[in-house]
């Protein structure tokens, strides 16, 4: 199995076979387009991921890798947020700011699965709650003033009528 | 790291999976989340579940920020039968606003409302559906019928207000080309032929008219022989009718009705003959027949008509002992007698493996399995459910242990209603192989003793979903095989005080709970419930034929996201399907 090396913002690198690593759209692009050669020992800078993360990053790769390729978004087909396996369920049990910077990571290294379940764990955690109970559960700051809030209750209030 | 670093595109891709009322109140979160929350990608489709009256309907439509990128709304509103509750009528006002501010909204579905006024509708609208509406009587007949020019499907479904001289305005809205009548019993053949165009039925594709007014077979054979007609839905017309033209185009043919009419149909003439018979009528992926089929005719059936290559699950039922016709006993009663037609024969089992490539699910309830070999089941096979079958040979006999041996995919068994099973048997089953799924609802023996042997431990750990409804269990004893377990779905019978809640299945998602007799959640097991809380992959807790007077108590104790639902027995659930998308599932 060819190999490629990923370095992480931290200087870590990673040894990982090139079909997990392809996963990532963002590193088959560099691979493929700016002809990264296999056999290369330069490692692939990702200067926007850490090594902890980088590490679940990997680990989540290798367990999907068989994984058919995730369908395209269809605007038309309703969203399902019960679908998360039991797996990425609980390698998704993970304190919010490394769920966060999963996220991130997803997102700069395009890997559609990833990004999808990990959105969809934190959806679950909106799901229902109270914009309080939403402010509590993420630590945001109300950041509006008495009338500004004042206004935006007026203007979602239809949904809560009864 | 926290939420509020989270980039806009980012917090996009999060939102995209909640519905408006979450979107709602995510905007009164802070000023970031507001803008985000009221992005335009959000507000393309808005569909809502619960009633929306027209008062908050109005609401919406005049604050909300985003309306301009509405281009679907799918509503329900209050009105039920012969009762115009407050908040059910559609006022001019509203439909000023829909005008006004929803310049791209193209589909509108309004289900339950009363409408004053059809014409001043956005006239831009490419589909539209009234289901279940009040609508004024002749409410599309009128001068304002230049509007809708650009209307492609109009749903009427159960809008039984629309008449005749509707009819007559319709046919000058020549862009139509999906028409549903459904339940519109004011409208009969003999009106359609009378008032529709020749031009208006020339560029129909599709139309559904189940239970309309079936008076005249002649005026309804010339409605239908629309050159360009793909699709057609009717009721049960077969007997009066005598089907010498079918549209040429026809690639789908819904008869509401049994099997025997088909049949019926098919002996028509050559033509219908032919159509009939014609492949893309029969290319389902799964065929359920609700229909007992009498002796032989299962047969024929499968062999002309049911299994084709495209064919991935098959449901069909065997005839029921005569003194249960309609009920199902549970448990079995031991003196159960099958007729001679509920064999399932060894033919039709190799025709399923000759003729399908992608055969995975096998559904029989109801049959004689006695003297049946199991190796000539399709290989591909996924799940396969037994239901209520019996064996004068024994258990497990030939056919059973032939499928588990035979079987490299089989995940999913279902014994429900072998009342006759014993532990040997069981424990057959428990050794001969590696299971995802396992049901044994009406089993009466008890699995407890088995818990101890290592194979069964073994088996168990590898389940995923159990049903165990009606067996005789005790939840302490299954406990501690349990608390390890992959198992994400569980049914169990009765909801009990010495229940060791703590103890289920860390990564259970889905607990359903069914009680034979209309018993209370009483509060001392509800304070054994507390343990539930615990549970946080918990996604649905089901509680079937059980009053539960302290919902409300329940909520709280189950973990954040989990659902609470309580069912009658026999309740069906769901929403009518509108009539196009029931083409997609038939095609």
């Amino acid at each position: 199995m060819p190999s490629i090396k990923l370095s992480s913002s931290d200087g870590e690198v990673f040894s990982v076979e090139v079909e997990i690593a392809k996963q990532s759209n963002t590193i088959k692009t560099m691979l493929e387009d700016l002809g990264m050669d296999e056999e290369d020992d330069e490692a692939v800078p990702l200067p926007n991921v850490n090594a902890a993360i980088l590490k679940r990053v990997i680990q989540w790769c290798t367990y999907h890798k068989d994984d058919p390729p995730p369908p395209e978004d269809d605007e038309n087909k309703e969203k399902r947020t019960d679908d998360i396996s039991s797996w990425d369920a609980d390698f998704l049990k993970v304190d919010q700011g490394t769920l966060f910077e999963l996220i991130l990571a997803a997102n700069y290294l395009d890997i559609k699965g990833l990004l999808d379940v990990t959105c969809k764990t934190v959806a679950n955690m909106i799901k229902g709650k109270s914009p309080e109970e939403i402010r509590k559960t993420f630590n945001i700051k109300n950041d509006f003033t008495q009338a500004e809030e004042d206004q935006v209750r007026r203007e979602n209030e239809w949904c809560e009528e009864k | 790291m926290t939420a509020v670093n989270l980039p806009h595109e980012v917090l996009l891709s999060i939102f995209q999976y909640l519905e408006v009322e979450d979107l709602c109140r995510l905007s009164r979160v802070c000023k970031l989340w507001k803008k985000v929350s009221n992005d335009r990608s959000l507000w393309k489709v808005v569909t809502l579940k619960k009633e929306l009256k027209v008062g908050p309907l109005k609401k919406l439509l005049y604050h909300h920020a985003a309306t301009d990128a509405l281009q679907r709304l799918e509503i329900k509103g209050p009105l039920k039968l012969r009762i115009y509750p407050k908040g059910s009528a559609i006022t001019d006002k509203c439909i000023e606003l829909l005008n006004e501010r929803c310049p791209n909204l193209t589909t509108l579905v309004l289900e339950s409302y009363n409408l004053e006024q059809i014409s001043h509708l956005p006239k831009n609208l490419k589909h539209l559906a009234l289901v279940k509406c009040s609508t004024p009587l002749d409410g599309f007949a009128g001068h304002l019928v230049h509007k809708f020019s650009e209307l492609k499907s109009l749903d009427l479904t159960n809008s039984t207000k629309v008449g005749s001289k509707d009819l007559t305005s319709l046919s000058s809205y020549t862009s139509i080309t999906q028409l549903s009548l459904d339940g519109c019993y004011r409208i009969s053949a003999s009106f359609l032929q009378a008032y529709l165009t020749l031009e208006f039925l020339s560029q129909l594709e599709k139309l559904s008219i189940v239970g309309i007014t079936m008076n005249d077979a002649d005026a309804l054979i010339n409605v239908l022989s629309s050159p360009k007609m793909s699709m057609l839905k009717v009721l049960r017309t077969c007997e009066m009718m005598s089907w010498e033209y079918l549209p040429i185009n026809l690639q789908a043919l819904i008869v509401i009705g049994n099997t025997d009419d088909l049949g019926r149909l098919c002996r028509v003439n050559q033509l219908w003959y032919r159509i009939l018979n014609d492949p893309i009528l029969w290319r389902r992926k799964f065929i359920h027949l609700k229909k007992r089929l009498k002796h032989g005719a299962l047969e024929k059936f499968l062999y002309y008509k049911g299994i084709t290559k495209y064919l991935e699950k098959l449901w069909i039922k065997g005839k029921a002992p005569t003194a249960f016709i309609g009920e199902i006993p549970s448990p079995l009663p031991p003196y159960m007698v099958y007729s001679r037609s509920s064999r399932i024969t060894e033919k039709s089992l190799e025709l399923l493996t000759e003729r399908c490539e992608n055969f995975t699910t096998l559904i029989l309830e109801w049959f004689n399995l006695s003297n049946v070999p199991g190796n000539v089941l399709p290989r591909s096979l996924r799940k396969l459910a037994l239901i209520g079958c019996c064996t004068t040979d024994g258990f497990p006999n030939q056919f059973v242990i032939d499928a588990l041996r035979h079987l490299p995919h089989l995940e999913s068994f279902d014994l429900n209603g072998w009342n006759k099973l014993t532990r040997n048997d069981l424990l057959v089953i428990f050794n001969s192989r590696k299971l995802k799924d396992l049901n044994i609802d009406g089993c009466t023996i008890s699995i407890l003793p088995l818990i101890k042997i290592p194979t069964v431990v073994e088996f168990l750990l590898g389940l995923r979903k159990l049903s165990m409804i009606g067996t005789q269990t005790s939840f302490k004893a299954l406990s501690n095989a349990f608390s390890t377990t992959k198992m994400t779905e569980l049914r169990l019978l009765r909801i009990d005080e010495r229940a060791p809640w703590k103890h289920l299945p860390n990564g259970l998602k889905v607990l359903i709970i069914k009680n034979c007799h209309y018993e209370m959640v009483e509060l001392d097991s509800l304070s054994a419930m507390r343990g539930l809380s615990n549970n946080e992959s918990l996604r649905l807790v089901e509680f079937l034929r059980l009053r539960v007077r302290n919902r409300r108590e329940i909520m709280s104790i189950l973990p954040s996201h989990c659902q609470l639902s309580v069912k009658e027995f026999g309740e069906k659930t769901g929403n009518a399907k509108p009539i196009f998308d029931l083409y997609q599932e038939f095609i």
